[in-house]
């Protein structure tokens, strides 16, 4: 099988098996990302300085657990890359040269992805390398990347012990790492008045849930925020009501979900049942998703807030034309009624760095450009200005945060940070003005 | 000590919910009442009917409980050739090849509704009246919980009457109680076997049907069930349906209100920590078991 047949295949296949999630969305996306995916697969495997290429190579879960999410991210390289090879490509030492993407599919697996790491590197040549997504994932493909000594920007691992226990020196995030999820729903409950009595949180029973907690809970208490977590709740669970009622009880009148899609819809569904006294609900990632208004309804969904950790509606004028452009190169890709969530700006994000570490070093070496991600303030970005720290992590690492506002169409404003926030939060969440 | 509206709303919901525990270990506990059969896929049974009202309620845009009866008759047909070709070669075989065989027919099911409907969790949604919430004295209570309830009810009230008060019924419990003597008497045993795992599947699939309702689902659901069925009928008694009921009461009303003092995440432990403490305690169960002289023909 050659490299456009196996492409070809794992597009397909890729199709096949994400109806779980959004087919029709992942359709859309994949079909067009899979035109570049094939056309980055044409042409010489051998790469290097003398090429008139850069390969940038990467994997992503297309099948398996994550293809509702992954394709998000394909686009958005897709999207940078395009404005790139737009521009005439980066310049190398004097030579423009054109960004050639190539992504394989994990399935989410974990000895996939070392094998396919192993081959971008050594067969493919590649030159750049763009980490895979969820943190497990590239817990594992961390050890692999590290040996093979080729740089890599990863925007899909929260995890700290990402970093703190493998990559260390070749793969970079550009990412903020779980503590800092929620912070943006705790800047915007700082914010708002009257202030809730208490933000009562439930959470997953999972270490990534545990840690972003704890670094919410040491937040709120800097913010002057009354948080407490309420409850922990099996991840598998389909009912909340002994938790949400447990929240009601100790007097919570804003409620917070630190969890994924099928229990974010499942508490504000319960919650409504169980109470008319809320000010508010927060969620977590389910947030920028097209599905959670589906799964609860949009006049539920209106006014929930959530956490994101990149925004198209960040307030910062160096990034205006980023912003606008992207936006709008990104729905030609992805789709006119996709907008892009941070999982797509930050793939974005991804590419732009790849492209200032290469121009800076004006060279492919692999000791050159990690020279370079260490030492280099990036700043034509999407994510406005940053550098990586110590642990390889950017900084300073940020979080927004986001509610659901609109009547028939619902759309993410951004309320927090106020200095950057596109809208202000409606507040109390009209359904519960009394 | 806790605001009494609290543990009024954790009583009450766990009350609501018991109703379907109940609902579902019936059938498990009816089946095994008549034919000494466990049947492990019982709980998938449950799923497959949650998915089969999620489709009919997509294609027919009827009410949920109006589809509840077609439910329930697809139950009763979808079970007749699986006790043809699987079930009733096994009858008499030891518990072990019962037990490997129907999770094997479980494993199969769970693999053809992720095949069929993908990893997703699903629901039905009420509109309407059933999706009102009544306000009692601080504690609300969902109109479609309460209309779950009532429906169990219903139907648990229906299978007595049937047990106790028709031809076939007093045939099913003849078998039950003594199946070479029913036969002696004319009743055919074969026909009543199936005619039993018709009911109980039957059941499966409406509980199904009310659990699309109120809960998601996804179809790995039918371990939890199945685990939880296990755990009412141990308690109520094997092949007891009085004590099913109570049970499932019972044990869902100790689920909710445990987590006054414990993490929900560990509620279902709450709830087989009771399952185990009774089995050393009482191992007949609350109402005895068949095998001590009690159960399905009380």
């Amino acid at each position: 099988m050659t490299v456009n047949d196996r492409q070809d295949s794992e597009e397909e296949n890729a199709n096949c098996q994400s109806k779980d999630l959004s087919r029709r969305r992942f359709a859309k996306i994949a079909s067009v990302t899979g035109v570049t995916g094939i056309a980055g697969c044409l042409g010489s495997s051998s790469q290097g300085d003398d090429s008139d290429t850069i390969l940038v190579g990467g994997t992503l879960g297309l099948t398996g657990h994550h293809s509702g999410t992954t394709p998000i991210y394909q686009a958005g390289y897709r999207t940078v890359v395009k404005w790139i090879n737009d521009a005439g490509g980066i310049e190398v030492n004097g030579e423009k040269k054109e960004i050639k993407l190539k992504i394989y599919d994990d399935e989410n697996n974990k000895q996939r992805v070392k094998n396919l790491y192993n081959r971008l590197v050594e067969k493919d040549n590649a030159d750049f390398l763009l980490g895979p997504y969820s943190s497990s994932i590239n817990y594992t493909a961390a050890g692999t990347i590290e040996k093979l000594g080729v740089p890599a920007i990863t925007a899909g691992a929260a995890s700290p012990a990402v970093f703190n226990e493998v990559a260390n020196k070749w793969l970079y995030s550009v990412l903020s790492t779980v503590d800092k999820y929620n912070l943006g729903i705790i800047d915007t409950m700082a914010q708002v008045s009257p202030s809730p009595n208490l933000v009562g949180g439930i959470r997953e029973n999972n270490q990534v849930n545990q840690i972003s907690a704890q670094a919410t809970k040491e937040y709120a208490k800097k913010k002057g925020v009354t948080f407490k977590i309420i409850d922990t709740y099996d991840v598998e669970t389909n009912d909340l009501t002994s938790s949400i009622a447990k929240a009601k009880s100790q007097g919570t009148d804003f409620l917070m979900n630190l969890g994924h899609l099928p229990n974010d819809a499942l508490m504000v569904n319960q919650a409504y049942d169980l109470s008319d006294n809320w000010k508010g609900f927060a969620v977590g990632t389910a947030i920028g998703t097209s599905e959670f208004p589906e799964q609860v309804g949009t006049d539920k969904a209106r006014g929930i807030i959530g956490p994101q950790l990149w925004s198209p509606k960040i307030n910062v004028s160096n990034i205006d034309k980023f912003r606008s452009d992207f936006k709008r190169e990104y729905k030609e890709i992805a789709g006119e009624k996709m907008e892009p969530d941070y999982h797509a700006g930050l793939a974005g994000v991804s590419i732009q760095v790849i492209r200032d570490t290469i121009q800076t070093a004006s060279s492919l070496d692999p000791d050159a450009l990690r020279k370079t991600l260490t030492s280099k303030t990036y700043s034509q970005t999407l994510n406005g200005e940053f550098s990586f720290g110590d642990n390889n992590v950017y900084t300073p690492q940020r979080s927004y945060g986001v509610q659901l506002q609109g009547e028939d169409e619902l759309g993410l404003e951004l309320v927090a940070p106020k200095e950057v926030a596109s809208a202000k939060p409606i507040w109390p969440m009209t359904q519960f003005e009394g | 000590m806790p605001d009494p509206t609290y543990i009024a709303q954790l009583v009450l919901s766990g009350l609501l919910l018991g109703g379907l525990y109940a609902l579902l270990a019936v059938g498990l506990t009816l089946i095994y009442g008549v034919m000494h059969f466990i049947n492990l896929a019982h709980g998938d049974f449950m799923i497959v009917g949650a998915f089969v009202t999620y489709v009919l309620w997509n294609a027919l845009g009827l009410h949920p409980l109006l589809i509840l009866p077609i439910v329930m008759v697809i139950g009763f047909i979808f079970v007749i050739p699986i006790h043809k070709t699987i079930f009733e070669p096994i009858l008499d075989d030891s518990v072990i090849n019962q037990l490997l065989l129907t999770f094997g027919l479980a494993i199969m099911l769970e693999a053809l509704l992720s095949f069929l409907f993908g990893l997703n969790s699903r629901g039905v949604q009420v509109e309407g009246f059933a999706s009102s919430t009544i306000e009692i004295g601080g504690v609300f209570l969902p109109m479609m919980r309460i209309l779950v309830f009532v429906f169990a009810l219903v139907i648990l009230t229906a299978l007595y009457l049937f047990l106790h008060y028709t031809h076939i019924g007093m045939g099913i419990r003849a078998t039950a109680q003594d199946p070479t003597a029913a036969q002696v008497v004319g009743v055919d045993i074969d026909r009543i076997q199936l005619l039993v795992m018709g009911i109980g599947s039957a059941l499966a699939f409406g509980s199904g049907a009310l659990l699309a309702t109120i809960l998601s689902f996804e179809p790995f659901s039918g371990l939890t069930y199945i685990l939880i069925a296990f755990a009412v009928v141990s308690v109520g008694g094997l092949g007891s349906m009085a004590g099913a009921l109570v049970a499932g009461l019972v044990l869902a009303i100790f689920q909710t209100v445990s987590t006054i003092w414990v993490p929900s995440s560990i509620g279902n432990a709450i709830l087989f920590l009771v399952f185990l403490i009774m089995l050393l305690v009482r191992p007949e169960g609350l109402f005895g078991s068949i095998e001590h002289g009690r159960g399905l023909y009380d």
